[in-house]
């Protein structure tokens, strides 16, 4: 059941990536106080089998903040950190000087949700705008365990419908150190197929 | 020397001892494992859903408890094993994340559960151990020299089924 991008497919999807990403820098920066960028340099369709050996195996300790989107276009967005990944971004989010975070407590949890909610929102209401499809997120929720055991859990709704994901490697930028991600959008039912169909109408 | 065998997300295989088979990062997923202790053959499934029917497609039946149990014991009874000597051991279906507002498919590793036990049950296949729920990952080794179920994680340390 795979399914192949068009060029012009992932050239949308990146785009809606960048306005979104744009948009969850300045809410970011704005609520830290801190100056963040947020850039997306690569969109990829992913089969969802090869997903644990991108993120560096399926047993490497990872930190996963999983969103499930409701109503008219079901999906899951998920962003996964390496753990020592996270501790940097929270470094950056509180305005820690680099290497301060030594654990995710709750308040580290708190900031890395609400960075994935601000993000993700971000994004869904970049594709809201040019797909004119309503999402619905929920509050997120953070789990810190084995990447593969995070993303096979998240991805297996989707799996009934779609053997690939939908994966934006995404950098967050601080002052004086930055941080990769991996954000994937998990479409189920039929969202993909609508979301790519409403590209074709209405071209960013 | 052992070899050791990976099996990935609704994949499935079959061995015969010293080697070992593992399959990493289970979630909500299920590992199922079959063993002939004569022929010392063994046989593991990682199952991601309860039953084919949800599916839109049947076409990988090792991703569906329901089907997953049957063929794996079809491949097994082709690699020599006797299926009427077959005893089960299964680990996985954890919940990774929860929501306060009870979102219902996230609840998929407890359907998985007790879809694999159901499967084992209607093939009259003994269940011997099973280590499921909780909310962290799990990574098994299935040794067919011994029919032992290794069982890791990195929060909840390690044991043996």
């Amino acid at each position: 059941m795979g399914h192949e991008l068009s060029s012009r497919e992932r050239d949308a999807l990146k785009e809606i990536a960048n306005i979104g990403s744009g948009n969850a820098a300045s809410a970011l920066a704005a609520m830290t106080d801190t100056k963040i960028d947020i850039t997306v340099p690569s969109v990829k369709i992913i089969p969802f089998a090869q997903v644990p050996e991108i993120l560096g195996g399926a047993e490497i300790l990872s930190v996963g903040i999983y969103t499930q989107v409701q109503v008219d276009a079901p999906c899951g967005l998920l962003f996964v950190f390496p753990l020592s990944s996270a501790l940097h971004l929270v470094d950056i989010l509180l305005g820690r000087p680099p290497g301060t975070t030594k654990e995710i407590e709750s308040l580290e949890s708190s900031a890395l949700i609400e960075t994935a909610n601000v993000v993700g929102g971000a994004y869904l209401n970049a594709l809201s705008r040019l797909t004119n499809i309503t999402f619905v997120p929920s509050v997120p929720a953070l789990a810190i365990d084995m990447v593969g055991a995070i993303f096979n859990s998240v991805f297996v709704p989707a799996s009934v419908f779609f053997d690939d994901a939908i994966m934006l490697e995404t950098v967050f930028l601080g002052e004086d150190q930055q941080v990769t991600g991996h954000f994937f959008l998990l479409p189920q039912a039929n969202t993909l197929q609508r979301i790519l169909e409403a590209i074709e109408v209405n071209k960013p | 020397m052992a070899r050791i065998i990976k099996v990935g997300m609704a994949e499935m295989n079959v061995a015969a001892s010293p080697n070992i088979l593992i399959t990493s990062g289970l979630g909500s997923c299920i590992g199922v494992c079959l063993y002939d202790p004569v022929a010392k053959i063994g046989g593991m499934a990682h199952i991601m859903l309860p039953s084919s029917e949800i599916g839109g497609t049947k076409d990988n039946p090792a991703k569906y408890a329901d089907t997953a149990v049957p063929a794996l014991m079809e491949l097994m009874e082709k690699q020599g094993a006797n299926i009427r000597r077959l005893v089960a051991k299964y680990a996985g279906g954890a919940q990774m994340f929860s929501f306060t507002n009870g979102s219902s498919f996230l609840k998929i590793g407890e359907r998985n559960a007790e879809a694999v036990k159901e499967a084992l049950e209607k093939a009259g296949i003994k269940i011997l151990a099973s280590d499921t729920g909780g909310s962290f990952g799990r990574t098994i080794e299935f040794s067919t020299e011994t029919g032992l179920l290794l069982v890791r994680t990195l929060t909840q340390g390690e044991k043996i089924l």
